[in-house]
Formats: C-alpha cells, sequence, structure tokens
C-alpha cells in the first residue's frame, strides 16, 4: 500500500499545509548559512504533497506550517545539536529520521546514543518507519 | 465566592505555567545557540538547577548498562506492536539466513506443535514481555510455514524470530508494516483512560478546553490509544477550528538502556510510561532537554526520571495538573512495589481487625514493660558511673603524663 493511500485512509493525523516555492528557497538558503545540510530533492516534492506530518508519537518535519502538530525542520535542526553532515527529517520517541548528505540516504538513528539502526533510499518507506500507519 | 476565588486560583497556575514553560525554552535555545564551551557549560547547570528546583524529578547520569541492537528492535516492537519492515540481513544468525537461501519446496514440513520456543535462547528473553509472550502460538506456525528445522532453533536468535513472523504475516497481508499485537504504548494509554477518566477531565475543564474538543480526545484515547492530531468533525465532515492539549508517551527510565537485574521490557511497563502533555507546552520537551545536545561531558549528560513513580499523568509542574495512581481502583499497580523505593506515601492502612486481649494480660504486659524500663534506666546509671569512673581515671593520666611533659 502506497503512502498516500495509508495517509487518505488514517483518522488522527496531521498534515500541514503546501508551502510556495518561495517557502522553500528561504529555508534551504537559510540551512545552507547556517552550515546545515540541504534538503534532498526528493524530500521537497514530498513536501509539496504533504507539508509535515503528525500522526501519534511520530512527526515528519514541514517549512513554516501554520498547524501547531507540525514541527519547523529548521527551528528542529537549530536545537538538535548533531553532526553538520545530518539533517534531522523526523522523529518519533525513539529515533530521528535524518538525511546523510555524505552518503545520499535517509537513516534512522537512536535519538539519545546516535546509533544507526535502519538506512533506507526511499524517502516514502523512511517516514512509514517514523509515522506507523 | 469561594468558585470565583478556584477560578482565580486555577487562572494564576496556568499563568505561572506559561511563564515558567517560557523561560525554560528561553534557556534552552540559548543553549543551542552558545559556541563558548565555558559559558555553555554553565548555561546547562542554570537550566539543570531550574528543573532541578521545581522539585519534580531525580537527576542522574547514564550509569546504567546499554543494550544491543536487536534487543532496541525488540523494545519499540514491543512499545508499537508492529515490525516496521524486513529485517535487516545483517542482523540475521548465519543458520537462518543460509535457510533462507535454500529452494523452499524441497525443504521438509513440520507441524507448528514441533517447536518448543524455549529451545531458542533469545524467545527465554522475548517471551519476558507479555506481548511477545501472547504470541508464542503464532511464531510456532511461522516457523512451520517458512519450513524451519526444530533441530536448527538453539542456533537462532530474536531477530531471526521477527523475521520469520513478518515474512509469514506479509504473506497474508500486503502492507509494509506489520502489525503483531496491541503495543504497550496503545494499552498504556487506554488503560489511563479507562481508570482516571474523571480526573482527567476535571484536569481538561480547569484548563477551559472545549466540551467538543474532551470528548473526542477521550473517545480517540479509549478507542485507538491516541493522544494527539483530534479533529472535531462539524457539518458535511467540515473539520471544525477547535483545538486542545495534545499529549506523548513519555518513558520514564531512558530506553536506550536498561538497569541490571531488570528485563529489558520493564522500560514499557506502564509504571515508566507517563502520558505528558507536548502542546501547548511541551513538558516533553523539558525532560528531555540535554537529550539531544551533542558533545555533553558525562556530567552533563543527564536523566531525567519523575521523584514520585506513580506519577501517570504530567500536563503542568503544579500538582493541580497531575493524575497519581489510585492503588483502590487501578489494578494494573501493587502499592507495595512502589512503597520499597519510599517513593508514595504510606496510606493510613484501615479496618485492621484487632485481636481481643484480656484485661489480665493487658496489666501484665504493662507492668512487665515498666520493670524492664525500671532495669534499663538502672543499667544506664551503672553504665554512667563506670564511665564516669574511666573519664577521671583517664583524666589522671592525662594530668600525670603532661605534669612529665610527655606526649601521647
Amino acid at each position: 500500500m502506497t503512502l498516500d493511500k495509508k495517509i487518505s485512509q488514517t483518522k488522527y493525523i496531521s498534515i500541514g499545509e503546501n508551502p510556495s516555492s518561495e517557502d522553500i528557497n528561504n529555508i534551504q538558503n537559510k540551512l545552507l548559512e547556517n552550515g546545515f545540510a540541504q534538503i534532498p530533492q526528493d524530500y521537497i516534492e514530498l513536501l509539496c504533497k504533504y507539508n509535515g506530518i503528525s500522526f501519534d508519537d511520530g512527526n515528519i518535519y514541514g517549512i513554516s506550517a501554520t498547524n501547531s502538530s507540525i514541527k519547523d525542520i529548521y527551528k528542529q535542526n537549530k536545537t538538535t545539536d548533531l553532526s553538520p553532515e545530518l539533517l534531522i527529517l523526523g522523529e518519533d520517541s525513539f529515533d530521528f529520521l535524518v538525511y546523510n548528505k555524505e552518503k545520499s540516504l535517509y537513516q534512522i538513528i537512536d535519538s539519545t546514543d546516535m546509533e544507526v539502526l535502519e538506512v533506507y533510499t526511499d524517502i516514502n518507506e523512511a517516514i512509514l518507519y517514523i509515522i506507523k500507519i | 465566592m469561594i468558585k470565583k476565588n478556584n477560578e482565580q486560583y486555577i487562572k494564576n497556575k496556568l499563568i505561572d505555567e506559561r511563564n515558567f514553560s517560557k523561560s525554560l525554552l528561553c534557556q534552552k535555545h540559548s543553549i543551542s545557540n552558545c559556541e563558548d564551551k565555558i559559558l555553555r557549560a554553565k548555561k546547562i547547570e542554570a537550566m539543570q538547577s531550574t528543573i532541578e528546583q521545581t522539585g519534580m524529578f531525580n537527576c542522574s547520569t547514564n550509569r546504567l548498562v546499554s543494550i544491543t541492537k536487536g534487543e532496541k528492535l525488540l523494545i519499540r516492537i514491543d512499545c508499537s506492536g508492529t515490525i516496521p519492515k524486513p529485517l535487516d540481513p545483517e542482523l540475521l544468525s548465519s543458520t537462518y539466513a543460509k535457510h533462507k537461501t535454500k529452494a523452499f519446496d524441497s525443504l521438509p514440513t513440520f507441524k507448528a506443535k514441533h517447536y518448543d520456543l524455549d529451545n531458542i535462547p533469545a524467545w527465554k528473553i522475548m517471551k519476558l514481555s507479555p506481548r511477545f509472550a501472547s504470541i508464542e502460538k503464532k511464531i510456532q506456525d511461522s516457523f512451520s510455514n517458512r519450513r524451519i528445522n526444530p533441530e536448527h532453533l538453539r542456533k537462532m536468535n530474536e531477530c531471526d524470530i521477527l523475521d520469520c513472523i513478518y515474512t509469514y504475516k506479509k504473506d497474508k497481508k500486503p502492507g509494509q508494516r506489520v502489525s503483531l499485537f496491541e503495543g504497550a504504548r496503545t494499552t498504556a494509554v487506554k488503560d489511563f483512560i479507562k481508570y482516571y477518566e474523571k480526573e482527567f477531565k476535571n484536569i481538561l475543564t480547569l484548563q477551559k478546553v472545549h466540551p467538543k474538543y474532551i470528548n473526542a480526545l477521550i473517545f480517540a484515547m479509549k478507542t485507538k490509544g491516541v493522544t494527539s492530531n483530534i479533529k472535531i468533525l462539524g457539518k458535511k465532515n467540515a473539520v471544525l477550528d477547535i483545538t486542545g492539549p495534545q499529549y506523548a508517551t513519555h518513558h520514564d527510565r531512558p530506553v536506550q538502556y536498561k538497569q541490571t537485574g531488570t528485563n529489558i521490557f520493564d522500560v514499557n511497563s506502564p509504571k515508566n510510561l507517563k502520558i505528558v502533555q507536548t502542546d501547548p507546552i511541551s513538558y516533553h520537551d523539558f525532560i528531555h532537554f540535554t537529550t539531544n545536545f551533542k558533545h555533553l561531558t558525562e556530567e552533563e549528560n543527564k536523566n531525567y526520571t519523575f521523584k514520585e513513580k506513580d506519577v501517570l499523568l504530567f500536563a503542568g509542574f503544579d500538582k493541580t495538573f497531575q493524575i497519581n495512581i489510585d492503588f483502590k481502583k487501578d489494578p494494573r499497580f501493587n502499592q507495595a512495589d512502589f512503597r520499597k523505593k519510599g517513593s508514595v506515601k504510606k496510606e493510613p492502612i484501615k479496618n485492621v481487625s484487632r485481636k481481643k486481649v484480656s484485661r489480665k494480660k493487658i496489666l501484665y504486659n504493662n507492668l512487665t514493660e515498666i520493670i524492664d524500663s525500671c532495669k534499663q534506666i538502672s543499667d544506664n546509671k551503672n553504665t554512667k558511673k563506670i564511665n564516669k569512673e574511666k573519664a577521671t581515671k583517664k583524666q589522671i593520666g592525662f594530668m600525670q603524663s603532661s605534669f612529665n611533659g610527655g606526649r601521647r
């Protein structure tokens, strides 16, 4: 079952409103200026459809979302200190979903000891690890 | 008049909560933005001190035993009740990995009853979780379905078991995430609302939450074990602009480490799972505030655990916004377990039946008590006398030696 179908069938889920291309450019510049990895292209495509997802303990970050359930990608990376090659894209109560710029892939890392637990090449599959639907 | 005062009291409490939380948030942001190492350490210390001063938490550095990747996976599955994806081949045992490469149709078949799971060392750990223990039969079925040789059980690990049941279930129901049982988190939320609906409703009412939101939230908790993303639907299923607080299930003792002498699933026990408000004020973030800062020294990397181990709901630093275990109505907990560590105040024991004792016996007991105490007094006097004599002898000895110019 695809991510779209699962989201459409889930009741207690929040999705952020679509961002403008200006919002996306602004956030990319902000990340670059502050020494963070930039958002990968496939995640940007996803943001245009789902600007952040929140379900139960899982949260996929969005950009400039008005919905209080959706956490902001820039703010979260700013307050959470990780290595510069890692960009945090989401979290659940155990782990972070990060984009590893050096390896060009998505990783699930333990949010306390930073051990890599899972590796994904497909962003949709990685999201379904965090959003348990 | 009393009602008005009460309302003002609650209003003040809510303002206090908001201000205190804002100041904590500012402190957190200021730590993140601080480049200077010494200043940063001081800021971390200051925030730790602010949190400790609330008197709500015990603070300790991580001195627990770390756990393996396989154990981490088990804890996550036990909590969510689902397996996220096919297992990483690197985590599988060589025996099971070899089995997977064999031509399936050429393998001999075995009945489910031929699989004694106790022969798998990892199962002895897995079955400590009541949830994994409940699917023993399903695991046996999956082994039979995958034509595992029962003689290979001794060489299998926990990831082999999970992979086998994942593959077996996936065959039946397509979809990436496979559901095994109701996870510990969902059960904890459903049980909480089952026993504390009235108290929870009371807190939400004090916080001036819209009644429609209260009802919808309680319904979501009861049916799905969900505590966030509640939507209120109006006419023609249009989402109404009614919002309210959201909550997360917090592991009081950190999930990444185990305490010596405990099993790994203790972190998912109802005793360790607390429902903590995340919106509009995220108390959850404060409890975890040191978790995400990098390059923390051992002293800085602290865990905050609830001082009162019987807290179930935390929606504010003030007691008004907390719910503690009611041992009289919640059968999940045994008060004696909490008393051992002195985390819960001992309640007075009521209705204790007293044996009838005769008057003579009472008089006799009283008399013997008096005689005993008299003896003790005279004994004390005697020992005091002896000690006095000893002391004077010592003093004389000291005076003599000092007179002679000697030193002790």
